[in-house]
């Protein structure tokens, strides 16, 4: 293949966030499709859903393909997308009748009260109803095909990507509409009679005849944008307008013409009445809430049931093999750390656990669960501890709660800023040799996990942040535990142990104390417990009594420990911006106050004086209004913990930004650290990094994203929350009113750090030249 | 012969600012030695975020298009002595991380652009951030085998107007969304009252009677 050919076809770009979107999209059609063409195969064939696909297939040719990359040097290439835009994409998509798979596709839940409403609202049903007749759908697309064809408007998108990119938009969603009257996707109604549609396609088809005339025939150039760019393939700017003008023209015609016989030939025939049964289509039906027979927990997705992936999980060896590389991992790190070079960027005591480590977790935290706490590596000695049999005492009731490790939590983040912890790697290396040996002592005296229930910070930060991870341990049959007598996962059996944080499967309520470590999976002789899928923040809203927690309204030591997160979540990443670490530097550059306390009172009214005095104060401040007989200690439990979503989303916000900027600082320093160790067989390091695949807009607009996901569940969560607590609507948002004004602040705060230059401190950049 | 000089670069500047490729405007268009030059940037370069340069070269007399030379950026600040060290053809994450990470940044003079980081793999292209606003010059070195060739335009460069703008997709999403939900609720809560009205109407006792 010659390079020029090469060049050309490997010019893709899909815009991450419309690949994503295109992605759930096929996914919630698939899943859909799947149970649709179980039900009526007849509606639903396999040649609707190859439609769907084959029509965002061309819809992805159209807007990440070499044709894009050259939309702006040939117009010929520019018309293909038109073309795939207007005439191929959207037609197949209808082909496929999205409608039903895609709100069967759903979550039931979300359908009936999410969409249900406004799908039977007649408001919205006549605007549709209007929208999808004829002369509109017709109107609309010529409209739009002869209003973007002008020069001026042409000329004009082709010098703004906003406006190109609208173009393509109206072009795409014009044409959607257009073809609806033609392929009356399932459960539409067609508002024309048959005969009326194949002359509704001639129609249109003389428009596009007429301005592919005017392009084909013209003898000079119609946009000026294509005289100034360089010529490619020995093409001028006329013969490439010619060829424009034909690719709309010829392919177009046949397009229309194609489906106007076929109606035509439908009409015409006399089974006509067999085949076309739209006319007394069924209406559409919002699903039940509930299907007609309950879903058991077991029809749930359940991941110890996957494949391999449930396998591997379930195996002992599998919990070993994770635990086994981590601390190989964290070894590694421990030698860096202390024999390395002391720059962090370079060392792996500064990269692997203020880079990735921080930053995967939370992205597991966030698309599955708590798997940190299944694969943490400090358990190893903590079984090494327990085999030496030194206690087995019982971890003393004064320190039953998590008070002890939220003042471990305060103290840790203090000393991340105070002793700049990501900067040094031999810090760094002794703080995690300290993790191992409290681990270790701990556990050798005391029975079950008192260290991962009451005392490890990093499992608090777990525990606290997967109240929002859509997996968790649970029963899979309800029904089973009821009749289970022996009660093996709490209290485990001959051949495993039962949970050591003392959570009793049927009575335990979400991810809070659940480390993952399955040895309730592996102890129930029923194999009725699983890792099911469940609906993030959902454990927010309920306040059953849970298994060894009791209920969460009234545990103020939870309700602190989550509190102190998310304003630490907020405060680590303003921490780490220009304006504030200047700001928080000008008394200490002054010399009036020594660093120590002046770090010290940072903290302590970041973490704890201003989110007892703003949670607090608004949570009171609606109460009064509101005038609710709930008791304060009870809403301000429930409402910190209803911000634990957008304390996560900031963490996830933060971390991840460390992470997709430095991710290519692994290996290198892999290399660096075992070239200090004199192992020599990986080679030199290379700092030469691959500038990531996305622009810092991406970046900042995953964050933002990111936050406005979890600013939505927290409020929605706090929603729930002031309707379970006030009869009826108004006292129910003046008790939310002012704790939802706190959150929003939270929110723009959030926004405001994200926007700020935010130095790395010590770590890899991703474009270090050699 | 500098009026010239200063009227070439202005022309040079905003006269062929139309056309689009690879998400930018033809900046320059040139027939330097045995090529064709064409220098792509964005329509407006804003400063403290990565831009993308890119450079098409071709056959001076055939047109094709030429995938094996060695391109160069040397970008000029006026007014000023030659500032090139303070800018580097980085990826396009640096732009957010420039401040207060300066000094660890190994910065070349000039900047050697490939044809690897653009969409449209015929250009040359590089992300580069502009630490400050004013009339940059950009000279672009083209040089293949023995044969070599320059072009030279203007770049000017302004402070962007405010991250928020370009932004507001995402921002608007929160208040979308809450207008949503209280249309949703409102609906609901209608959907309840008018089920409520029914079945007080059907418990009635005149219906009753019936």
């Amino acid at each position: 293949m010659s390079p020029t050919a090469q060049a050309v076809l490997t010019s893709w770009s899909l815009d991450p966030k419309l690949a994503f979107g295109l992605i759930v999209l096929v996914l919630v059609y698939l899943r859909g499709w799947r149970v649709l063409h179980r039900v009526i195969s007849v509606r639903f064939p396999v040649w609707r859903l190859v439609a769907f696909l084959g029509g965002l297939a061309a819809l992805c040719i159209a807007i990440a393909s070499p044709l894009d990359a050259f939309s702006g040097l040939l117009l010929s290439a520019h018309m293909v997308q038109h073309f795939l835009l207007m005439f191929v994409a959207p037609p197949l998509i209808l082909l496929g009748a999205p409608l039903l798979p895609l709100l069967r596709g759903l979550p039931r839940g979300f359908v009936h009260d999410g969409l249900g409403p406004f799908l039977t609202w007649s408001v919205l049903r006549r605007f549709g109803n209007a929208l999808t007749h004829p002369a509109v759908c017709g109107l609309a697309m010529v409209v739009s095909l002869c209003g973007w064809h002008l020069p001026a408007a042409f000329d004009l998108a082709l010098r703004s990507p906003g406006l190109h990119k609208l173009e393509h938009a109206c072009f795409f969603g014009t044409s959607l509409l257009f073809w609806w009257p033609v392929v009356r996707p399932f459960p539409s109604r067609p508002h024309w009679p048959l005969w009326a549609i194949p002359l509704y396609l001639l129609a249109a088809d003389v428009v596009n005849t007429v301005l592919c005339a005017i392009l084909t025939f013209s003898d000079r150039p119609l946009y000026s944008a294509y005289e100034t760019v360089p010529r490619l393939f020995g093409t001028t700017v006329l013969s490439d307008q010619v060829a424009a003008g034909v690719i709309m023209w010829i392919p177009g015609s046949v397009i229309f013409l194609v489906p106007a016989t076929i109606l035509a030939i439908q009409y015409l025939s006399p089974a006509r009445a067999l085949l076309s049964p739209v006319r007394s289509g069924i209406p559409f039906v919002v699903p039940s809430r509930r299907p007609a027979v309950p879903l058991a927990a077991s029809r749930r997705f359940d991941l110890l049931t996957a494949p391999i992936l449930g396998r591997f999980f379930r195996a002992r060896l599998g919990r070993r093999a994770m635990q086994a590389v981590l601390l190989l991992i964290a070894l590694g790190v421990i030698a860096d750390g202390l024999f390395g070079s002391q720059v962090s960027g370079t060392n792996l005591a500064g990269v692997f656990p203020w880079i990735y480590w921080r930053g995967l977790t939370v992205v597991v935290l966030l698309v599955a669960g708590n798997f940190f706490c299944m694969a943490c590596p400090f358990m190893l000695p903590r079984e090494l501890g327990r085999r030496l049999g030194l206690g087995g005492r019982a971890w003393p009731r004064a320190l039953r709660s998590k008070w002890l490790a939220i003042a471990l939590l305060a103290l840790f983040f203090w000393a991340y800023e105070t002793f700049d912890l990501w900067n040094r790697p031999a810090l760094t290396a002794w703080l995690i040799i300290g993790y191992f040996f409290a681990a270790f002592v701990l556990d050798a005296f005391f029975r079950g996990a008192s260290f991962c229930k009451y005392v490890c910070p990093i499992g608090q930060f777990q525990f606290v942040s997967s109240l929002v991870s859509p997996l968790e341990v649970k029963a899979r049959e309800p029904a089973v535990c009821a009749n289970c007598k022996t009660h093996d996962c709490l209290r485990g059996n001959d051949q495993n142990r039962g949970c050591e944080t003392d959570l009793y499967i049927p009575r335990k309520a979400g991810n809070l104390d659940c480390t993952f470590c399955l040895d309730c999976v592996r102890a129930c002789p029923h194999d009725n417990i699983g890792l099911l899928v469940t609906t993030p923040g959902a454990d927010l809203i309920r306040d059953p009594v849970r298994s060894s927690l009791g209920r969460l309204s009234r545990r103020v030591d939870i309700a602190a420990l989550a509190l102190m997160l998310v304003f630490a979540a907020f405060a680590g990443a303003a921490a780490m911006v220009d304006p504030v670490a200047e700001w928080k530097n000008q008394p200490l550059q002054w010399g009036a106050i020594p660093a120590l306390p002046f770090t010290i009172f940072f903290f302590f009214t970041a973490l704890l004086l201003l989110p007892v005095i703003v949670i607090g104060g608004t949570t009171l401040l609606g109460r009064v209004a509101s005038r609710v007989t709930t008791p304060a200690r009870e809403l301000l439990c429930r409402f910190s913990l209803a911000l634990v979503p957008l304390g996560t989303a900031m963490w996830a916000g933060h971390f991840l930004f460390h992470l997709l900027t430095s991710y290519g600082a692994a290996w290198p320093a892999l290399e660096q650290g075992a070239d200090h160790l004199s192992i020599h067989s990986l080679g030199d390091s290379s700092w030469i990094i691959l500038s990531p695949g996305f622009s810092a807009t991406t970046l900042l607009g995953l964050q933002i994203l990111l936050l406005d996901a979890g600013l939505l569940l927290s409020l929605y969560v706090g929603w729930r929350i002031a309707r379970r607590c006030a009869l009826h609507a108004r006292p129910a948002l003046a008790l939310l009113a002012p704790w939802a004004g706190a959150a929003l602040a939270l929110y723009a705060t959030g926004i405001w750090i994200f926007l700020q230059p935010m130095p790395m401190r010590g770590m890899v950049m991703t474009a270090m030249l050699r | 012969m500098k009026r010239l000089g200063l009227f070439f670069l202005v022309a040079v500047a905003f006269v062929p600012r139309l056309a689009q490729a690879d998400g930018g405007i033809v900046r320059a268009r040139e027939t330097r030695g045995p090529f064709l030059i064409t220098i792509f940037t964005p329509s407006e370069v804003f400063t403290a975020a990565p831009v993308e340069i890119g450079v098409m070269v071709q056959d001076r007399e055939t047109k094709q298009v030429v995938l094996d030379a060695l391109v160069k950026l040397n970008l000029i600040q006026p007014n000023e002595s030659k500032k090139q060290g303070e800018i580097g053809g980085r990826g396009p994450m640096t732009g957010h991380t420039m401040r207060g990470d300066s000094k660890t940044m190994h910065q070349p003079s000039i900047i050697r652009v490939t044809r690897g980081q653009g969409t449209n793999k015929l250009l040359y292209s590089t992300n580069v951030v502009f630490p400050a606003a004013g009339d940059w010059s950009l000279r672009v070195s083209v040089r293949r085998d023995h044969d070599e060739a320059t072009v030279d335009c203007a770049l000017p460069v302004v402070i962007p107007t405010g991250r928020l703008v370009d932004l507001w997709p995402y921002l608007a999403v929160i208040p979308v969304a809450i207008a949503l939900f209280a249309i949703n609720q409102w609906l609901r809560r209608r959907s309840a009252n008018t089920i409520a009205i029914q079945s007080a109407q059907m418990s009635s006792p005149a219906i009753a009677t019936l």
